[in-house]
């Protein structure tokens, strides 16, 4: 075997599929920046996403790439609810109480999803099919999913750089007190901030439904990659975040090509315990108050 | 009142350890296996309050400690045909092992690092089984059926005893100070290592018993079910169920998690039979309710209403 090609191969679709776990672990990284919370139900957004797109081609016959805007609005009002609820209750306790809760709302969603869309694997068969990209074939569902995540981060960027409340997310992952006291209502920035990674994650469900099978319990995978991504970019970095996620997506195809597909799933355990070892902040890690 | 209380509560709870004792000679089989499966939960939920409970390092993947422990019991009799009660102890050595070899990095991660990490140790043990590399060993996705030949009574009695030590050692962490530095470290980390505490070793140590409780309650698990593979052995639910019942019953408390165990067992058991699909959300529910009405467990909240004497040795 030639392995030189193979890398080469590798890399290029690691560039995307890492792209799209971006879109994920941006998400998560705004959560913990600005309320200090790991967000454990973040997968289930992806999943509620994915099957969103699933059933809207199935049952109702909408275009899938419609379906990423849906679903980016419905996780977004849905993220909103949960975290008004549930979420802000927790604010400001023990790190305890916001894993053990984000951990209990997890195990309700994928319990349910299985209970009601059993536990039977899908996939939405809508882009097939595969274009030539700097000498390499890729998926056209990995370029649209490229094209989302770099138009939806690019959105972010200019909202939290140019826009009041983009302003007020950055005071308040900054710190959240001073910003009180500044007249940013943080509980609102707050909500906004969650409402908005779990928008984040269900596009990329969309995508994702479109790219490679789903089930009910798939959010866990996505969460523990996303997690690796924004432990490996540095906690609450958006910017850290989108290199993280190209240079996981890159460990991941590689791991995949080179011993055995199933492998690829131990990637971000071995990227973890690396980082945690080797840099515990992070490539772009901020400083912990 | 109160003093009535509290007697009522030692009652009950010599009762209860008595009823315990001799529950496989006097019930039918489906109660005695109920009575069983609580004492299975206690040891689960009682081994890993040890580290979370004591140090409040949660651990999300405790299932993977108890999954190498079925292992480690299932390959020495099935490939070795060890006698069984080395075989449950190597169930609890290889876990206290692996959990010293994990620790070693992991440890040092703190709050949410520690606990997605943990997440994450739990799943890749689980791939990592069912890979064609360990296929020699742990016979991959096929799993391992093998026939322990031991009476359902001699399992009972070693889970009973199982529990009985890990309660006992939960008892002996929290008066000692050994528990005492564990529970600095929960506190305030970096105030307990400016005072002079070793804290990773320390963790470390919480780890290992944790994991080696975890590792002997799997191993004689393991042949009560008389088979182990990757998928059910790792399953996540073994983790969510203790640290639920763990939550319930007071994390950091001697006697929450006995309490967790046996209310939420008899639940476990009706879930079972009444909504087999959701069974896994009911504990959801159940998590995110505990966390916002009763943070602190029905022990703890006993305590604060002086039903049970304020004190750490229960």
């Amino acid at each position: 075997m030639d392995l030189l090609p193979v890398i080469y191969n590798a890399l290029i679709v690691g560039i995307f599929i890492g792209s799209l776990y971006g879109l994920i672990a941006v998400g998560l990284s705004l959560v913990y920046g600005v309320m200090r919370v790991v967000n454990i139900a973040h997968g289930e957004f992806v999943m509620l996403g994915a099957f969103l797109t699933f059933f809207g081609w199935t049952l109702l016959g909408i275009n899938p790439i419609i379906s990423i805007v849906i679903a980016l609005v419905v996780l977004f009002f849905f993220g909103a609810i949960i975290h008004q609820c549930l979420v802000e209750r927790v604010i400001g306790k023990p790190m305890l109480s916001s894993l053990m809760l984000t951990f209990g709302i997890s195990i309700l969603i994928w319990n349910t999803a299985q209970a009601i869309f059993t536990t039977n694997i899908k996939a939405v068969s809508y882009l097939g099919g595969s274009v030539t990209f700097l000498g390499v074939n890729i998926s056209k569902s990995y370029i649209l999913g490229f094209g989302i995540a770099a138009l939806l981060v690019a959105a972010l960027f200019a909202f939290l750089k140019f826009t009041k409340w983009g302003k007020a997310i950055r005071a308040t992952s900054q710190n959240d007190e001073v910003a009180l006291v500044c007249g940013i209502d943080t509980k609102k920035v707050r909500t906004l901030a969650f409402a908005l990674g779990a928008a984040f994650a269900g596009s990329a469900g969309s995508v994702i439904s479109m790219t490679w099978f789903i089930f009910p319990q798939m959010g866990f995978n996505y969460l523990a990659k996303a997690f690796a991504i924004i432990v490996l970019g540095g906690l609450g970095s958006i910017p850290g975040a989108l290199i993280g996620s190209l240079i996981y997506g890159a460990a991941e195809s590689l791991t995949g090509q080179l011993l055995e597909a199933r492998m690829s799933q131990v990637v971000p355990f071995a990227i973890l315990a690396t980082i945690l070892v080797v840099k515990p902040s992070g490539l772009f890690g901020v400083r912990e108050r | 009142m109160n003093r009535l209380i509290k007697q009522v509560g030692l009652i009950l709870l010599i009762a209860f350890s008595g009823m315990m004792v001799v529950a496989p000679l006097v019930f039918d089989r489906a109660d005695a296996t109920l009575a069983y499966l609580i004492l299975y939960f206690i040891a689960l939920a009682s081994s890993w309050n040890i580290l979370s409970g004591f140090t409040g390092y949660i651990n999300f993947g405790h299932a993977a400690f108890m999954g190498v422990g079925m292992y480690a019991t299932a390959i020495s009799i099935a490939d070795f045909s060890l006698w069984w009660p080395v075989s449950w102890i190597l169930g609890g050595v290889f876990a206290a092992t692996f959990a010293l070899i994990v620790g070693l990095p992991v440890l040092r991660t703190k709050g949410p690092y520690f606990a997605i990490t943990m997440l994450a140790v739990a799943e890749g043990t689980r791939v990592l089984f069912g890979t064609r590399y360990m296929e020699p060993i742990t016979r991959a996705g096929d799993g391992i059926a093998f026939s322990p030949g031991i009476s359902f009574q001699t399992k009972y009695y070693g889970m009973l005893v199982t529990v009985a030590l890990c309660v006992w050692v939960s008892y002996k962490i929290s008066t000692s100070q050994f528990g005492l530095r564990l529970m600095a470290i929960r506190e305030d980390e970096e105030a307990a290592e400016s005072m002079g505490i070793n804290s990773t070793r320390l963790k470390i140590s919480a780890f290992t018993i944790s994991a080696f409780f975890a590792g002997l309650a799997g191993g004689i698990h393991s042949t009560f079910l008389h088979y182990v593979d990757p998928f059910h052995t790792f399953n996540i639910q073994f983790t969510i169920i203790p640290i639920v019942m763990a939550v319930f019953g007071g994390v950091g408390t001697v006697l929450g998690p006995v309490i967790g165990g046996t209310v939420l067992q008899v639940l476990n058991d009706f879930i079972w039979a009444h909504f087999l699909q959701l069974n896994m959300a009911v504990f959801g529910v159940l998590l995110a309710a505990l966390i916002l009405f009763l943070p602190q467990g029905l022990l703890e909240w006993m305590k604060e209403m002086r039903w049970v004497e304020k004190t750490r040795k229960i």
